[in-house]
């Protein structure tokens, strides 16, 4: 038996096993909200935003929709009462944390949240999406976390510069709440949150710089090449004039393991 | 030199990423703590990310990132130890160093960390020093033996 | 030592050592644990041995064992066979034993233990602390020096490996151990020989088993006493184990506050592996399995399965879902069997004595024996190995000798972080995985802490969030941010700052927790404050209302002051203040200020004249 049938808010849908509660969400259009999940990253399961109610044999449980692999016939709600005041209650948690940022926002407005515990004004919420795309995507783990419990941060080693941090910035394109900023200055690329500051190489056309050198070495490196296509040497803005506007699909380790 | 040493260690563990959790306890035993220039050493000859070499050495408390004292001052703050007291002990030292858990006194003389639970239950409060287990203890012991230990130091100089 | 190659070799072995060992007809044994040891034996056994050698009589033995388990009265020794039991002992009581005990038989009453009423009992299986005690897995601590394998052997160790390679299937062996109704004693209580068989038919190779050593729960040390005492039983269950589930890689995951324990482990390994009981092909069956041993590094959340296996892998102890199971994807994505030093260490015994005697122990769904540390304001602290079904009275009361000083019995807390405190009205509950849970708590893995008149339930469910706040990973929300949350509104309520709606909250924060954290820390660590509140809701609400811990433990409700009435102006308590926060000159009335004073309560105590009082 490979495929197994389900019931998702009242909707009957045969699935194959092992999938996960979120994909058969998405599948048929029911959205689950989630904080520390990424479809390029293995889940993590740490905010526990996207917990559903499970029924098997009778009995009832909840887990999380993001990593929770189907294995036999269960009956999925989604949206309940007892889900939804959960939901509020990680988003009370975080508000006492971050304060109103990002995503947090969005779902606090979402599902109408009364902070009860104060409003908070950390940057991060610890989802660990950054420290996962580095290491998995990128391949890199410039940064991880530090610390425990209450005490966890994300940090780079020592709190020092990340000496193998290649600046490519997808910590901060994946955070749900910014807060990692890229800045970039003059000839640097600054990202404070994780003490990096590398060097900027100028684009071939206008001068600007724009993209860290060990970005373009680690490029290099990655596709085995001495030289490099221009295309990674020209800046956006530049590219947008002359070549068709379109990135590469920005993975270098292949993907998820 | 240090580096013969702590290939030593490695190779102790037969150079495995695996064991860098027991190759951090082996370099903590020899140094007292977890030396910055070592971990960068370990994390280039085993190829670990430093990250995950510093992630580690925070997570554990088994580890420190900073010297301990000449005398290591553990007090349990066990169940059993709390109970009967020992929260007191923590109490005091904090007073009578000047410092919070896991600090070191100036003079580098004292470090004191509170632990949770040594097996020695039934003999609570436990106090270690160095290596020492001390039984059924209260503040006034403790300062007994601190102020035994301060003027071993006095002769010395 | 050579190699054993054969069961038959195993069999020469022991009658060897029984042709030498049964000419020692006197055994003094000194139990060497990191508790004995801290209490001083370890200077009593130096003053043996010196004394012994005088004697010159090669009938008389001196051995260093694990733990008798009378905490309390330590160091103690025991002299077999009669097993004469000495207590409380100083180096200098050596002499007057050997002349009087070993040289003429007679005993020294002012070292024995005495009871109650002062009759004196120097035999240790008439002592209340042992008569209800049942010792399956403790049965050779005392008896035998774990850093000698062959003491082990000699009293029938290995024998339940040997009847497994010999002649018994990996399904018998599991069977067995079904049948037996063993359960899991880290905790949770799952069947044994049901995991063992899951982790048996589970896809993937390699297939690991782990030993649990983690014994995280503050208060508890039955796991580091095993294996001070009696290593190689532990060894033993493992290897059985590895033979019914088909795997031949093993580790024991050990804390790193146990450095006694792990040196012990050490050494028996080592012993096993020169011995032939681990290593390629075991006794010549044809089954190869060995042990490492890993160190933990000071992690409570480390004791849980998935994060244990972490880190194994060399990684931060973090823990993931478990939506699969670790019998199938454990250590390293391969299936594994993990379980506590307890049960590892029944296996021997049920093999050995079948599963028919293991079963008659016990309840209905709660088999066996059960090891707790028993620990707290009681009269007898010590390690107490019990029959399941046991009540808790019969524990606290018979056993343990009641409560110090005479005080009041106020509650027991089991299952440390996890579980909860149980009040005076359940004390005839049986003990039994499934009635602890009934009342909110849990067997846990043994830790027993008695509670008296003068703890505080409020400053208890503090205490363990506090612990639980240093403890949890940090990787999911509700354990992260939840603990933080519940520990501000009980920090402020004993402060004496808490609202009456704060209690509904912690329920709220609780429940919410329970369903929604990732492991069981997060799942289990409301236990502690749900309890209390269900059974100590007065204390809570005295410290709400009146802002008063009748208990006189929270700081901020309290203050020492000198009742002028009746102090002499001793100086006592100015002495022994430690933070000089009391002034007054001889003779006349002293004052304690109020700014210095750190509430310590040592003048409270010390006053001979009672003039020290608290409000
Ligand atoms: C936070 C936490 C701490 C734990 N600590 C221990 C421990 O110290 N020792 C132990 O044997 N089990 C501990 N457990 C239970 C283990 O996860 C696991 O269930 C047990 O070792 C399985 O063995 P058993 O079936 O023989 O009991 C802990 C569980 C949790 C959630
Ligand atoms: S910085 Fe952003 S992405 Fe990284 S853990 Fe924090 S919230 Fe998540
Ligand atoms: S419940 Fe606590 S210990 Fe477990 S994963 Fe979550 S934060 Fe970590
Ligand atoms: S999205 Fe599933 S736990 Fe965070
Ligand atoms: S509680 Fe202090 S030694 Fe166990």
């Amino acid at each position: 038996m490979k495929s197994v049938e389900i019931i998702i808010d009242g909707i009957k849908k045969i699935v194959p096993k092992r999938i996960t509660i979120l994909k058969i969400a998405q599948d048929v259009g029911i959205e689950i909200p989630t904080l520390c999940y990424h479809s390029a990253i293995e889940p993590y399961g740490a905010c526990r935003l996207c917990i559903v109610e499970i029924e098997r044999n009778g009995r009832k449980r909840y887990v999380t929709a993001c990593n929770f692999p189907v294995e036999d016939e269960i009956k999925i709600e989604t949206n309940n009462e007892n889900v939804v005041k959960i939901r509020k209650l990680i988003l009370e948690l975080l508000i006492a944390k971050v304060g109103y940022k990002g995503k947090v926002k969005e779902y606090a407005e979402k599902y109408e949240v009364e902070p009860r515990f104060g409003i908070g004004n950390d940057d991060c919420i610890l989802c660990g999406l950054c420290v996962n795309v580095c290491k998995e995507i990128i391949g890199v783990s410039a940064i991880s976390f530090s610390q425990r419990g209450i005490e966890r941060k994300v940090s780079s080693p020592f709190e020092k510069e990340p000496t193998n941090c290649i600046g490519c910035g997808a910590c901060s394109f994946v955070c749900p709440v910014d807060a990692i900023k890229v800045e970039d200055i003059k000839n640097e690329r600054i990202i404070k949150k994780i003490n990096a500051k590398l060097e900027l190489e100028k684009c071939k056309i206008c001068q600007k710089p724009f993209i860290p050198k060990k970005l373009i070495e680690y490029i290099k490196n990655k596709l085995g090449a001495n030289v490099l296509l221009d295309i990674f040497l020209i800046c956006n803005e530049c590219k947008g004039k002359n070549y068709v506007d379109k990135l590469l699909p920005f993975s270098l380790t292949g993907g998820k393991k | 030199m240090r580096k013969l040493e702590v290939d030593k260690i490695l190779e102790k563990n037969g150079w495995s990423k695996n064991k860098i959790v027991g190759i951090l306890q082996d370099i903590q035993d020899s140094y007292s703590y977890l030396p910055e220039d070592i971990l960068i050493y370990i994390s280039e000859k085993l190829n670990i990310p430093l990250s995950q070499i510093y992630s580690i050495s925070t997570f554990y408390r088994a580890f420190s990132l900073k010297p301990k004292g000449k005398y290591r001052i553990k007090v349990c703050l066990g169940t059993a130890c709390h109970v009967r007291g020992g929260y007191m002990i923590a109490e005091f030292l904090k007073n009578k160093f000047g410092i919070l858990p896991g600090e070191t006194t100036e003079d580098g003389l004292f470090s004191f960390d509170t632990v949770n639970c040594l097996g020695a239950c039934a003999i609570g409060p436990i106090v270690v020093i160095n290596e020492k287990y001390y039984g059924q203890m209260d503040v006034r012991k403790t300062e007994k033996i601190i102020k035994g230990l301060e003027n071993e130091k006095n002769k010395q100089f | 030592m050579k190699k054993i190659n054969s069961f038959e070799e195993l069999e020469k072995l022991r009658k060897k050592l029984k042709g030498i060992k049964d000419k020692e007809k006197i055994i003094i044994s000194v139990c060497m644990e990191t508790g004995c040891i801290a209490a001083g034996s370890e200077e009593i056994y130096r003053e043996l041995r010196k004394e012994i050698k005088k004697v010159k009589n090669k009938e008389i033995k001196v051995i260093k064992t694990g733990c008798h388990g009378f905490s309390e009265v330590d160091p103690a020794i025991v002299i077999y066979p009669e097993k004469i039991f000495y207590i409380r002992l100083s180096p200098n009581d050596v002499k007057e034993i050997i002349e009087k005990t070993i040289k003429k038989g007679e005993i020294v009453e002012r070292l024995t233990y005495k009871d109650e009423k002062g009759q004196i009992i120097p035999y240790l299986d008439q002592i209340p602390f042992y008569k209800k005690q049942k010792r399956l897995v403790l049965s050779l601590n005392g008896l035998i020096d774990p850093e000698n394998i062959e003491d082990y052997i000699y009293y029938g160790g290995y024998t339940a490996l040997s009847k497994v390679l010999s002649g018994m299937s990996p399904e018998e062996v599991i069977e067995e151990i079904k049948k037996s109704g063993l359960r899991g004693r880290g905790g949770g209580g799952f069947p044994t020989g049901k995991k063992w068989e899951y982790c048996r038919k589970a896809e993937g190779y390699p297939k690991y088993v782990i030993c649990n050593a983690d014994e995280g729960d503050p208060g508890a040390f039955m796991d580091r006493s095993v294996i001070e005492g009696n290593p190689h039983s532990v060894i033993e269950g493992m290897i059985i184990g590895a033979y019914a589930i088909g795997s031949n890689e093993g580790y024991v995951y050990i804390r790193h506050e146990y450095p006694l324990a792990l040196k012990r482990l050490k050494i028996a390994i080592e012993q096993a592996r020169e011995y032939g009981f681990l290593g390629e092909n075991i006794l010549g069956s044809g089954f190869s399995f060995d042990i490492d041993i890993v160190r933990g590094g000071g992690a409570f959340v480390c004791g849980e399965s998935t994060a244990l296996m972490a880190s194994i892998e060399g990684k931060v102890g973090e823990p993931r879902a478990k939506y699969i199971h670790t019998v199938e994807k454990g250590l390293y994505e391969k299936p594994t069997c993990l379980n506590n030093v307890e049960t590892w260490a029944n296996v021997p015994f049920i093999i050995n004595n079948g599963w028919e005697k293991f079963a008659e122990i016990g309840t209905d769904t709660s088999k066996g024996t059960k090891i707790f540390s028993l620990v707290g304001k009681v009269k007898n602290t010590g390690l107490v190995e019990v029959p399941m079904g046991i009540t808790l009275r019969e524990i606290i009361f018979d056993i343990g000798g009641g409560i110090k000083e005479n005080k009041k019995f106020k509650g027991v807390q089991t299952g440390g972080p996890s579980g909860g405190v149980i009040p005076e009205k359940y004390l005839d509950l049986p003990v039994d995985f499934d009635r602890l849970n009934e009342v909110g708590s849990m067997m846990g893995s043994g830790g027993m802490i008695v509670m008296d008149e003068d703890t505080c339930m409020v400053d208890v469910a503090r205490y363990f969030l506090n612990f639980l706040k240093e403890e949890s990973c940090g990787k999911c929300v509700p354990c992260r941010e939840g603990i933080n949350q519940m520990l501000e509104i009980l920090n402020r309520i004993t402060q004496g700052k808490g609202k009456k709606e704060d209690i509904e909250i912690l329920k709220e924060i609780s429940d919410f927790m329970q369903k929604a954290s990732l492991c069981a820390l997060g799942t289990t660590a409301p236990n502690p404050v749900l309890t209390t509140i269900t059974y100590f809701y007065d204390e809570y609400i005295n410290h709400i209302e009146q802002k008063k811990c009748s208990a006189g433990v929270c700081k901020d409700l309290i203050e020492y002051f000198v009742n002028t009435e009746k102090c002499t102006g001793c100086t006592l308590c100015a002495k022994n203040c430690p933070v000089n926060a009391i002034e007054g000159e001889r003779k006349k009335i002293h004052k304690i200020n109020k700014e210095k004073c750190i509430k310590c309560g040592i003048c409270f105590t010390i006053c001979k004249f009672n003039a020290i009082e608290r409000k």
